[in-house]
């Protein structure tokens, strides 16, 4: 009974701080629907026709400059602007890249085509001799252009090269043949993507089945906020003299605790998942499957609460003062959420963090809801990582009435 | 009037980290339904004593007995005994105040008939009858500390510690909160009541005990101090007679 009067009193200390309720329900589902609709599909499958602009200025108008041109419109990721070409043209694409008009322009010099076909040529008349290349295309770049965004773009041009260069040299291949239609086939060695998993029948994941679970974690870690502050607004208020002296178990207090936030964590991770299979594909995006992992999802969702709830306790038990408890906690859930691979895939972090991030209670769950939802795991499977969760929660409980049974300061002790 | 309810002998206290003892061999007997003033200037050890005898914080050495039992070791047995009103609103500011009853209430085993019985007690006795499902951030100072009392008997304890009940509070809602505390005293509720308005403590206390620098300096009733202590016409003057007119800060 004790146990459920804490229940209640936090449920009703919660349901009267507004604020509270916004950040623990409607920020963590804001969160996850514009993250997930800010990243692309991972198949690239462009849904939203979001074009990037660029800024051609084709001083060569020869047969190269044209293929270019042709290759670079059939990109559909890309709206191609022409610059009318005159003697500023140059400066005047330039100038417009450093006014932020347009974050990347492409120049192709004059007499590309005549250069790469004399070049070409020489190296067919004098094979194995260094011949010097052709003036390059030229690219400007905004320097506030994101890296990842930038090395995609060039990716996508390099490609169109390759293809013209191929196409270039099978013409000059016809001609030296005499065989001018001479056509050879291309892309022959072929790339194909398999998903296996651990029911061998992986489905083609896409960014949703990542990021929903993964920034859902992220959200319920925030309970971090409205638990240790109510806790640490026990002490700075005096509640907590009245509660010390009450005839009852320490371990009732935080066991009433513990339930009711783990409750509210529940609620949260629902209705965040339910962002990922209902919202989201109002955005055309894809759709959240959990129909098949509803039991697995419950169960990591308990264990991840019971961290996050752990979390809380201990901030709230050891934090002297409401700021603290406030700054401190959240700090901790984004470091713990960089290093544990929610914002960026660990695959791709210095080996130092990668194995740090093993570590995180963040990427434990995370690994978890990563098996669920992309690899079809099973119970048993999911089981290390449940067991490192609850790990964490019984140190961090343990840690936080190791202090709540010696608390720093009760009373102003000036009387 | 008889039975020494609450005994403290050569009580010591040094907080972690302090040089200076804050209780340094206090000495102190309560008896049973006695409204007992626990007086001295800042720093002298009041708060402390209360906290020591409640449990909140740990003795360095010394003797205690609160109800016949030793403290710390007995404190499960004590605390059903005691109640406390903190000098805080030991309160829930956004529960109202029968949310706030009923949840304190059920920490001390209080359940259904019997629970609602003395939450409906406590706010005749808070005189909150129109305000009971009101959050408790809404009341005025006054209704604020007449809440406070209220919920540290809603236990019926034995003994009730007041620290400093009538900081801030109009003469109204003081006069309600003495009415309050002579109508349990009189039925055989203990009271050890800390303030430093030394009138309230003249007019209601069987006896004080003046406080000053970890010891008592003296205890008795309120006349028999006055009378013994030279050039004293009420307790205020015995009180800055004992202890001094500087500053303590």
């Amino acid at each position: 009974m004790k146990i459920l009067a804490a229940m209640k009193k936090e449920w009703l200390l919660l349901w009267r701080d507004k604020i509270g309720l916004v950040i623990l329900f409607i920020l963590p589902m804001c969160l996850v629907l514009f993250i997930s609709m800010t990243t692309t599909d991972q198949a690239g499958n462009n849904k939203h026709n979001h074009k990037f602009s660029i800024l051609l200025l084709d001083q060569d108008k020869g047969t190269i400059a044209k293929g270019f041109i042709t290759a670079l419109n059939k990109i559909s990721l890309f709206k191609v602007v022409t610059q009318t070409d005159n003697p500023q043209a140059l400066q005047q694409t330039k100038k417009a890249v450093i006014n932020g008009d347009y974050p990347i322009a492409i120049v192709i010099p004059a007499d590309t085509t005549k250069d790469i076909n004399q070049y070409l040529q020489k190296q067919l008349r004098k094979p194995n001799t260094k011949i010097a290349t052709p003036d390059p295309i030229q690219l400007y770049l905004d320097p506030g252009l994101q890296v990842q965004v930038k090395d995609s773009i060039v990716m996508s041009l390099r490609l169109i090269t390759s293809q013209i260069e191929t196409a270039t040299m099978q013409q000059l291949l016809g001609q030296t043949l005499h065989q001018p239609n001479l056509k050879l086939s291309t892309n022959f060695i072929d790339l194909k993507t398999n998903y296996v998993n651990l029911a061998d029948d992986a489905k083609s994941p896409n960014n949703v089945q990542y990021n929903v679970p993964a920034w859902t974690l992220f959200g319920m870690f925030f309970i971090v906020i409205p638990l240790a502050g109510v806790m640490v607004r026990e002490r700075e208020l005096g509640v907590y003299q009245r509660l010390e002296i009450a005839p009852t178990w320490h371990l009732n207090l935080m066991l009433g605790r513990i339930f009711a936030f783990v409750g509210l964590n529940m609620v949260q991770l629902w209705l965040m998942l339910a962002v990922g299979v209902y919202i989201l594909p109002l955005f055309d995006m894809p759709t959240l499957e959990v129909a098949n992992h509803i039991g697995l999802i419950f169960i990591t969702g308990i264990f991840a609460s019971l961290a996050a709830t752990g979390f809380g306790l201990l901030i709230g038990t050891w934090a002297s003062t409401y700021e603290q408890a406030t700054v401190l906690g959240p700090f901790l859930i984004v470091i713990a959420a960089a290093i544990g691979g929610i914002m960026a895939p660990i695959d791709l972090m210095p080996s130092l963090l990668q194995k740090i991030s093993g570590y995180s209670p963040l990427n434990w769950a995370q690994t978890s809801f990563l098996d669920i939802f992309v690899r079809d795991a099973k119970l048993h499977q999911i089981l290390p990582e449940l067991a490192k969760l609850f790990g964490f929660f019984v140190l961090t409980l343990t840690l936080s009435l190791t202090k709540f049974l010696h608390p720093k300061a009760l009373f102003n002790h000036n009387h | 009037m008889t039975e020494v309810i609450i005994q403290i002998q050569e009580l010591t206290k040094q907080y972690p980290g302090a040089k200076e003892l804050a209780l340094r061999g206090l000495d102190l007997s309560v008896k049973q339904g006695e409204f007992f003033g626990l007086l001295g200037p800042n720093g002298s050890g009041k708060t402390t004593t209360i906290s020591i005898l409640c449990g909140l914080i740990q003795p360095t050495s010394g003797h205690i007995s609160v109800a016949g039992h030793k403290i710390p070791g007995h404190l499960n047995a004590i605390k059903p005994l005691i109640g406390l009103v903190p000098q805080d609103i030991a309160l829930y500011p956004t529960l109202t105040f029968v949310e706030n009853l009923s949840f304190f209430g059920h920490l001390y085993g209080l359940r259904g008939q019997s629970l609602r019985q003395r939450i409906e007690q406590c706010i005749e006795i808070a005189g909150l009858n129109n305000f009971a499902d009101k959050m408790i951030k809404t009341y005025s100072g006054g209704m604020k500390r007449r809440a406070n009392l209220a919920a540290g008997l809603l236990h019926q304890p034995k003994i009730i510690f007041l620290d400093e009940p009538t900081v801030n509070v109009d003469p109204q809602s003081r006069n309600v909160i003495f009415d309050i505390l002579q109508n349990i005293n009189s039925n055989g509720t203990t009271i050890i009541y800390t303030t430093h308005y030394l009138e309230e403590a003249q007019q209601f206390c069987h006896r004080v005990a003046i406080m000053d620098q970890g010891k008592v300096i003296c205890q008795d009733t309120p006349h028999n101090l006055i009378k013994n202590t030279a050039g004293s016409r009420d307790l205020g003057e015995v009180f800055l007679n004992l202890t001094g007119r500087h500053l303590r800060d």
